[in-house]
């Protein structure tokens, strides 16, 4: 319950912001909104995220090494996009995966979209193996590592405190 | 406003413009779609975080007020933007478009027919 009122206030905050103006009639309206938003969808992803309050900070915490990775992809990729001879040698790997949950596996899929040279093209149905496209993979056991050792530990970091 | 916020700003600017224009040049250069996904995916999520971060700094420090919508675009952005390449990805891989001839290896060939009749369902 806890959880639902903070996710409407969250709710109510963003569209104040959205409309841009901090006066009682709008944060009225995203109240409202809030209220109808979780009261349509809020149980089904409640319980698919099991999300729980102890949650937050290392969701912040996340979110910030997210932007960072998102940065160093940007880099690599800039690095390969302008090297005058185009030095790739891409592929599809098998990636196997241990993070539970639809939340957390869309999560998992977007942060290896995001890593220097790696993009989830497929996830198979039992939800156990990725099919992460490389633009280089002279060296499949350190992109394997990489991602489980930074991301997958950090996911399991949050959703099992 | 001060010479520093200015150059910050120019800084951002300039880099979010190099970050599109790379995404732009990889689209060129890259031979396959899939490549292709990898500019564009991480190339524009940067640029325009970049351009709307030096957009919210512009404007709280000209007096306009902190701008609340260009910090929420970038959040959405940076989380909606890798969903798009993955599915396009996705759809160009079950939609049949080879990879590029130099691709080294395919993991994903010998379950796609099991995964095309799973998705079937859907």
């Amino acid at each position: 319950m806890l959880v639902e009122i903070l996710l409407t206030l969250v709710l109510a905050l963003v569209w104040v912001g959205l409309t841009g103006e901090l006066t009682l009639a709008t944060f009225v309206v995203g109240l409202l909104l809030g209220v109808i938003i979780i009261n349509l969808f809020g149980k089904r992803t409640l319980t698919v995220l099991k999300l729980n309050i102890r949650h937050i900070i290392p969701l912040i915490q996340l979110f910030f090494i997210f932007l960072f990775e998102l940065l160093m992809a940007n880099l690599t990729v800039l690095a390969k996009v302008f090297s005058p001879k185009l030095n790739i040698k891409p592929g599809i790997i098998k990636v196997p995966v241990e993070v539970e949950g639809p939340f957390w596996i869309t999560t998992l899929a977007n942060m290896i979209t995001l890593t220097p040279g790696t993009l989830t093209v497929e996830v198979s149905p039992d939800n156990k193996y990725f099919y992460v496209h490389c633009l280089n993979i002279d060296n499949e056991d350190s992109i394997v590592s990489d991602i489980k050792g930074t991301f997958e530990k950090k996911i399991q970091e949050v959703y099992k405190p | 406003m001060s010479l520093f916020i200015e150059i910050v700003v120019s800084l951002l600017i300039l880099f979010g413009a190099i970050f599109l224009l790379g995404g732009a040049v990889g689209i060129l250069r890259f031979p396959d779609t899939y490549c292709r996904m990898h500019a564009l995916g991480k190339g524009t999520t940067m640029g325009i975080i970049c351009f709307m971060l030096a957009a919210t700094i512009y404007f709280y420090w000209s007096g306009v007020g902190l701008s609340v919508q260009s910090i929420l675009s970038l959040v959405f952005i940076a989380v909606s933007s890798p969903i798009g390449s993955h599915m396009i990805a996705k759809a160009a891989y079950h939609y049949g478009i080879p990879l590029w001839k130099g691709s080294v290896r395919d993991d994903l060939k010998e379950d796609c027919e099991f995964i095309r009749e799973d998705n079937a369902d859907y």
